[in-house]
Order: structure tokens, then C-alpha cells, then sequence
């Protein structure tokens, strides 16, 4: 049991949306496994003590997506998601929101090293 | 200072309490009320229930059914409210490593209560010839538990302060948007009510006022 998810409630993002990104990394990432059972929506908001709608939107956000299967009484299955294909337009918007992000990283001061690591950890 | 929470994503399997374990105190009471069944033709038309510092019986109560049963209600209350606890902490507290050690702890409280409960009936229907045996093995039991406690609790990782804004006073957490109805504390080991919720709020009350009406019903009962 390694996975956490981690919220901030003064930052200035929703908490479901934190959740949702959060378990969202976990799971492209491989640290959680298709076939895994997340913890309940009770479960979650209890730890995290917030509102079981917070984590349920969370939750309904990535079965939209095809990350989750979500079971009344049972909880959240991690499905094997097929990767979607995105157009060459998509991809590469997706490409300048890294570029631009990595740039506001390396002018803040964080080092290559960590960057890589980081991404690394995601992919 | 900013609030932040962490909490395991994947799913646990909730402590197994089986339960023969919770049965056990309930059944130490039962044991008590048989003993107490088989003696009662011997019992006298007065029995102890208060003895002073040189174990000398200076209080007591007529030999009725509810008289002679009183430190076993007392105890059934005690161990009822010790389940309860343990059900709260089991659905109402955050997954963490502390929450099995210290159902433990609660469960073991219960066995130590129940005990207790039949020492002190035991010390009543012998007139005072088992009071300081019981004093005795009481003394050693509250030794162990504390001892298990202690051993328990070094093992135990330090947890991070949840929600740092809501505690007021220092130690009473009250949060109305937190789901939980125990959260661990802010000093030391174990957990507290969350006073934002309404049912932690008739749960404390019922941890205080129900044994006090059991000592003052005790107190009439004379």
C-alpha cells in the first residue's frame, strides 16, 4: 500500500480536481494496477476529511474517462484503459502546455535532474 | 501554515475483530450472574458494596435482585459503551496504522472492566474475604494494560496534525465538513471525538452521563 493522494486546501484548486489529477498520475503511472480496488468514496473522504461529494465527483470525473469502474457498495476498479489515440492537433497542444510548464519550472530554479525524475515517475 | 492531507488510494481490508473476542466481557458478566445465581441463599440480607481505606465494609445495600446484580449493570454499561467506541472508531475514524493497535487497546479496556465488574461482585457476596485479592489482581490487570498500551504505542509512526485551523483549545477538534467522528489526536496516541458532527456529540455525552448515572443509581441504591 504505497499510492497516496495528497490535497492541499489552501491551494487554490478544487479538491476534487486535486483528487482527480492525483489518482489520475497513479494510475497512468502504473503505481496502481488494472484490476486494483481503490478505496471508497467513504473511505477516502473520511481520511482526507472532506465531503463525500468532493471525492465522488472525483471519482465520476475518471470513470468518464475509462480509468475507473465505479460499483455502489463496492467501490472503485481500476479497468485496463486502452490509450486512446490523439489527433497530431492534440498532441500537439498537449506539447506546448509541457513546454510552457517545464519553462516556468527552470526559470523558478528546478533542476534538470529533478524535472527529469519527475516525468520519468509519470511515464 | 498550509493544510495539507495525505491518504492511502487503495482499498484496506477493515479489522477483523472476531467475534468470540466481543462477546468474551459480556460472557465474564454472564459467568458473574450465574456465580451470583448459585450463592444467592447464602448471600446475607445486607451485602457491601464500599469498603473504607482498612477494608472494612461502610456502605451497602439490601440483598435484591438489582442491589446484588449492581456492579454487574455497572459493568455491562461500561462494556457496552467500550463497543460502541470500537464500532465509532472502526467506521467513523481515517485509515491509518493506529487504528487496529488501538481497537486492541479498547477491546482489552472491555475485558479489563467486565474482570472488575465480578471482582467487586465477588468482594460483595463474600462479604469482603475476596476484596483485596481483587484489589490485587486489579492493580496487576490496569499494570498490563498499560504496559501492553506502551508497547503498543512505541511502535506506532508519529501522525501529522489533520486539519491544524480546526482544534480548539488545543485538543477539541471540531470540524462540521469533516465526515470523520474520530480523528487521531493532537498530543499523544489514540483518538478523539469530532465535536462538528452530532453524533460524536451524543456519544461523549453518553461516555460521561451514562456511568454517572449508573454511580449515582449505585449511591440511591443503599
Amino acid at each position: 500500500m504505497t499510492a497516496t493522494v495528497r490535497i492541499d486546501l489552501d491551494s487554490g484548486d478544487p479538491v476534487w480536481r486535486q483528487i482527480a489529477d492525483q489518482v489520475r498520475a497513479a494510475l497512468v503511472s502504473r503505481r496502481v494496477k488494472p484490476g486494483a480496488q481503490l478505496a471508497t468514496v467513504r473511505e477516502l473522504a473520511l481520511d482526507l476529511g472532506v465531503n463525500h461529494n468532493t471525492v465522488a465527483e472525483a471519482y465520476r470525473q475518471l470513470a468518464a474517462e475509462g480509468f475507473l469502474q465505479l460499483e455502489r457498495g463496492v467501490g472503485a476498479l481500476v479497468l485496463d484503459r486502452e490509450a486512446p489515440r490523439p489527433p497530431a492537433a492534440e498532441q500537439e497542444r498537449f506539447a506546448r502546455r509541457l513546454k510552457l510548464l517545464l519553462a516556468e519550472a527552470r526559470a523558478a530554479g528546478v533542476p534538470v535532474a529533478a524535472l527529469r525524475k519527475t516525468i520519468e515517475e509519470v511515464l | 501554515m498550509s493544510d495539507i492531507r495525505e491518504a492511502f488510494l487503495e482499498s484496506v481490508p477493515r479489522e477483523h475483530l472476531p467475534l468470540a473476542a466481543q462477546l468474551g466481557p459480556f460472557a465474564i458478566l454472564f459467568a458473574g450472574g450465574l456465580w451470583l445465581l448459585a450463592s444467592w441463599q447464602k448471600l446475607p440480607a445486607r451485602l457491601p458494596i464500599h469498603w473504607n481505606w482498612r477494608g472494612d465494609p461502610d456502605s451497602f445495600v439490601p440483598r435484591s435482585p438489582f442491589g446484588a446484580t449492581l456492579p454487574l449493570l455497572l459493568g455491562a454499561v461500561i462494556c457496552g459503551l467500550m463497543l460502541v467506541m470500537q464500532a465509532g472508531i472502526r467506521r467513523g475514524a481515517p485509515r491509518s496504522p493506529m487504528r487496529a493497535p488501538v481497537l486492541k487497546v479498547v477491546l482489552a479496556g472491555e475485558y479489563l472492566a467486565a474482570l472488575v465488574s465480578c471482582g467487586l461482585l465477588g468482594a460483595s457476596i463474600t462479604a469482603g474475604r475476596l476484596l483485596w485479592p481483587v484489589l490485587a489482581l486489579a492493580f496487576a490487570a490496569i499494570l498490563a494494560l498499560l504496559g501492553y498500551t506502551g508497547k503498543i504505542v512505541r511502535g506506532l509512526p508519529r501522525q501529522p496534525v489533520r486539519n491544524p485551523g480546526a482544534w480548539r483549545a488545543g485538543f477539541i477538534y471540531v470540524d462540521r465538513d469533516d465526515p470523520a467522528l474520530f480523528v487521531p489526536k493532537r498530543f499523544g496516541v489514540g483518538y478523539t471525538f469530532n465535536f462538528g458532527r452530532p453524533a460524536a456529540v451524543a456519544l461523549s455525552f453518553a461516555f460521561l452521563v451514562l456511568p454517572l448515572i449508573a454511580v449515582l443509581v449505585a449511591i440511591t441504591a443503599r
